[in-house]
């Protein structure tokens, strides 16, 4: 949905097209049906007094949350093109190679823009003079072309080409900068503060012992999601919600299930 | 249509059915979802506007708030300093507002507020007992500072539903750091997962889009409607709401996650191909589809997604090209799945495409009753009548700014559907509106605001 087609790096940097290597489509397609799904319980309870039918697919969950790419195609027939790992939009606003991976920085607007330029000038005072003596690069959006970008992340490399992620991240966040390694998941796994705070945990599963989860991300004061368990064998609750709520009866339960109904 | 429309519902065919209840072109005579919900979005860059944007295509009245005149950051932003919509304000009518701000300010009303002068923070606090949702994306923090986050909301509006959205969360030992989108998605997990493998000399890669910020704020926003929904039919209370980026990132990861906790194997990037799954992967073609065209975005040659991970499918696949030996070799998914007979499948699936463009491949995958997709860019997805009659995408005529194309909600719904009045409105355009309606100010009152520049 044009969303393959703008991943990668451009042609001429050797990129192609690319997937993402997880079920976004998905994911996102299902969180938008959850939300209308809820939405419609809302409206019942409130004014509509009956229920309605939600349709929603993967493909216009993708095309809902694919920036301003329909917006520029129509103003001037535009064709989102890949960027590789910079922005097109926002002047720095990138992921970059450094000494052990990669680091992210990011800061547009002025505030940061000069922040990030400081740390840099701790290290390399040239580089930060190179930068801000340069007039092509004082107003924000003059950053956002293609060689005021090749411009600042030549310079931004220069510098983080000799450290590590780590000391990247310590230098840049001296100035309150947003930036970070890009983490592989055995360090996103261990990372101290999503450990602190929970985001990941260890579901002891009645089916399938103790299993390494993501937890819910709902962090709410009165209503705090939770996973209770991560799946249940197929039919493991036939028992309970066929009497239950429909009241069938042993022998009717075992007649289905010779059946191979159920 | 028409036809369908007047038969009993009951005795359509389910197309004709879903047709007439989705009717696109009757979004507007029907009720909104979120009729009578007032949200204040105080929120910069697209992780807090997507959340407030969604609520607004449900219908909730919605008034953004943003430093006066220049307005939030994301209008500052626009691709390669290009394209841009006019007017920023009615005070810098010769600047635009960049698109970068698309597609996260739909419907809303735009209220400009300084937060450094006291005489906003008042207003805020007219505002928060009116209000039913806040939505709010600055540093943690930052907001109960200027004492109008949540605590302080809460006690004049105890029905108060607050939405803090952010990188890492408003407690714990990285509390402090700042985030965006983009860090999202490097500190979370999916970045390292995501491009081509080292063999194939790839680098990891970033989702192209702003998907930790739109996706997040869908998460947050549906999260803000169940609590709504708790609020006015079980408990009558409000709620404070925390979503971070990386948490959400983590929640989504979860086989990888759990892959690593059960083995300890760290997942690596596996290109256009899919670990669980052989054949369901993207292939090159060798052709362009449109090798005459001027621009370089078209001059590139095809890819076509295709999926034969079904044992019949996969025999038919090699049939398809010519190598039948493949499926005598591979013939069951586990033989296939494996990292070396992917690297060994793929290469001939391509060779097979060299000489074929998008969709020429398309053709013959579907002729062979294969589940497949050639690789689109925007142009050609705009070019689908699809969409258009669904109503994901629509050509709008917008109050300011004339015709735009643009997305909406796609949650299609027959009673209550969402819809995108307008894309999105200039810095403080609805200040007198906004603020004679809910504070009761005077028009006189509002220009000294104005002059102070307070608005
Ligand atoms: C995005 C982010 C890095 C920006 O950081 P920042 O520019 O330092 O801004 P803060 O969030 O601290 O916001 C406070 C500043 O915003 C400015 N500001 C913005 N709108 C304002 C308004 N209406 N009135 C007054 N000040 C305003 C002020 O300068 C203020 O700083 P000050 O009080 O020190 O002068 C930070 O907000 C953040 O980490 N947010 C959470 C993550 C997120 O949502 N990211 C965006 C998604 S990509």
């Amino acid at each position: 949905m044009g969303f393959i087609h703008g991943t990668g790096a451009p042609v001429a940097f050797g990129g192609t097209p690319t997937r993402s290597g997880w079920w976004l489509a998905d994911q996102v397609g299902g969180t938008f049906a959850a939300m209308g799904a809820m939405a419609a319980l809302f409206a019942r309870e409130k004014f509509l007094g009956k229920g309605q039918f939600v349709e929603c697919t993967a493909a216009e969950g993708v095309m809902r949350i694919i920036d301003y790419n329909w917006g520029w195609h129509g103003m001037d027939g535009s064709v989102r093109p890949r960027y590789g790992n910079w922005d097109l939009a926002i002047n720095i606003y990138a992921v970059n190679p450094c000494a052990d991976g990669q680091i992210m920085v990011g800061g547009g607007h002025d505030r940061l823009w000069f922040r990030i330029w400081r740390a840099v000038g701790k290290d390399r005072p040239e580089l930060e003079q190179h930068i801000c003596e340069d007039p092509k690069l004082r107003v924000v959006t003059d950053r956002l072309p293609h060689y005021m970008q090749v411009e600042t992340y030549t310079t931004m490399c220069d510098w983080t080409k000799d450290k590590t992620r780590a000391q990247c991240e310590k230098s840049l966040q001296e100035e309150e900068v947003a930036s970070g390694g890009v983490s592989f998941l055995d360090e996103v796994c261990e990372f101290p503060h999503y450990k602190y705070r929970g985001h990941l945990e260890i579901c002891d599963d009645t089916n399938y012992g103790k299993v390494l989860i993501g937890a819910s991300s709902f962090i709410g004061m009165n209503t705090p999601g939770r996973i209770k368990w991560i799946g249940r064998t197929v039919g493991q609750d036939n028992e309970d919600v066929y009497r239950r709520l429909a009241g069938l009866d042993r022998e009717r339960l075992k007649a289905l299930r010779k059946g191979g109904v159920i | 249509m028409t036809a369908a429309v007047s038969k009993n519902l009951k005795d359509m065919t389910f197309e004709d059915f879903c047709r007439t209840v989705f009717d696109t072109t009757k979004r507007f005579e029907k009720p909104e979802t979120l009729k009578g919900v007032r949200v204040v979005s105080t929120t910069q860059y697209i992780l807090g506007p997507s959340c407030a944007c969604y609520l607004a295509e449900l219908g909730a009245e919605t008034i953004k708030v943003e430093l006066p005149k220049r307005g939030e950051p994301m209008r500052h932003t626009t691709p390669f300093n290009e394209p841009f919509l006019y007017p920023l304000s009615r005070w810098m009518p010769d600047k635009g507002t960049g698109l970068g701000f698309f597609g996260a300010n739909a419907n809303e009303y735009f209220l400009s507020l300084d937060f450094h002068k006291p005489e906003a923070i008042q207003i805020m606090k007219r505002l928060a007992a009116k209000t039913d949702v806040f939505c709010e994306n600055y540093r943690a923090g930052t907001f109960d500072r200027w004492g109008i986050g949540y605590r302080q909301h809460a006690q004049v509006n105890p029905r108060t539903i607050y939405q803090w959205m952010g990188g890492f969360g408003g407690w714990g030992p990285g509390r402090n750091r700042a985030s965006y989108d983009i860090l999202g998605q490097a500190q979370g997990g999916c970045f390292s997962i995501t491009g081509w493998h080292k063999e194939y000399g790839g680098m990891p890669s970033k989702q192209t889009i702003w998907i930790m910020d739109y996706w997040g704020g869908a998460i947050s926003a549906f999260n803000i409607i169940a609590c709504l929904y708790w609020r006015d039919n079980v408990s009558n209370k409000g709620n404070f709401l925390e979503y971070s980026q990386v948490h959400g990132a983590q929640r989504h990861l979860t086989d990888f996650i759990s892959l690593y906790g059960k083995t300890g194997v760290v997942a690596q990037r596996f290109g256009n191909w899919e670990p669980l799954l052989c054949v369901h992967g993207i292939l090159k073609c060798g052709k362009s589809s449109y090798p005459n065209s001027k621009n370089p975005q078209e001059q590139e040659v095809g890819f076509c997604f295709v999926s034969a991970y079904k044992d019949e499918d996969f025999v038919n696949l090699c049939n398809l090209i010519n190598r039948p030996d493949l499926a005598k070799k591979y013939p069951t998914h586990s033989d296939r799945v494996g990292a070396d007979a992917q690297s060994a499948i793929y290469p001939e699936l391509e060779k097979w495409a060299a000489d074929k463009t998008k969709e020429q491949a398309w053709e013959e995958f579907k002729k062979a009753g294969l589940v497949s997709q050639p690789v689109w860019n925007s142009k050609e997805v705009s070019a689908q009548e699809h969409y258009h009659l669904r109503g994901s995408l629509a050509w709008i005529d917008d109050p300011t700014f004339g015709d735009v194309q643009t997305q909406v909600l796609p949650a299609l719904m027959s009673e209550t559907p969402p819809r995108v009045r307008w894309v999105f409105k200039p810095v403080g355009a609805d200040n007198e509106y906004v603020l004679a309606k809910l504070c009761g100010y005077s028009g006189s009152h509002i220009a000294e605001l104005e002059q102070k520049e307070i608005i």
